[in-house]
């Protein structure tokens, strides 16, 4: 498997002054989050889609919000967030932390659709930071 | 599991003169291979099986109590 390190196209939502609270918890969806049997790392996926339908052959794009903590009183924690795409999907998980493992980040891949190409991409995330390797 | 201490010995965690027990306190519980969280006016780490982070910064949140928790 040949791996290409794409840049980094997320941002932190710190940076987002624009972010809509009322449009994000009207229409979110989880596309998958980590089983709180071992409390490591919390990753949460969700997708968000513009709001309205397609005309000329242009639709309305998504956008996927990574949401991570650790577990415990004031953990640390980050929300990510892609850049827009035709179509985000998630694949599966690649690795969830265990007890004592270091460093504390999870792997997981999903499929990214823009136009007729569709990308599969490994996310791995901790609180601070998130890259993605196209595969 | 959590709590919160905020005596030992029936002394205030926060009360000057039983800084010493306090400190010894918080030092044994740190100690423990089951502890998750320990934090207080002394001692504030993080534990991930044996991998502790410190967390300076829970002490201004922990100066009358002391929080503990298990890693599971």
């Amino acid at each position: 498997m040949r791996l290409f390190l794409v840049l980094i196209i997320a941002a932190a939502c710190s940076a987002c002054s624009s972010f809509d609270t009322t449009y994000f918890l009207n229409n979110f969806e989880t596309l998958a989050e980590t089983p709180n049997d071992t409390p490591t790392l919390s990753v949460r996926v969700f997708k968000i889609q513009e709001e309205g339908e397609c005309d000329n052959g242009e639709c309305p794009q998504a956008q996927l919000y990574i949401a991570v903590s650790e577990f415990g009183e004031y953990p640390d924690k980050n929300v990510f967030i892609t850049e827009k795409a035709d179509a985000w999907h998630f694949s599966d998980w690649i690795s969830i932390p265990k007890l004592g493992d270091e460093p504390l980040q999870s792997t997981f891949r999903v499929k990214k659709t823009i136009g007729n190409n569709q990308h599969s991409l490994i996310v791995t995330v901790d609180t601070k930071t998130v890259s993605f390797m196209r595969e | 599991m959590a709590l919160d201490i905020n005596r030992t010995d029936e002394n205030r965690i926060d009360d000057k003169t039983n800084a010493s027990k306090a400190l010894a306190f918080q030092k044994a519980l740190s100690a423990h291979p089951d502890i998750g969280e320990c934090f207080g006016p002394f001692v504030n780490i993080r534990k991930q099986g044996t991998n502790v982070t410190q967390k300076p910064h829970m002490q201004q949140k922990h100066q009358n109590h002391l929080h503990v928790s298990s890693q599971r």
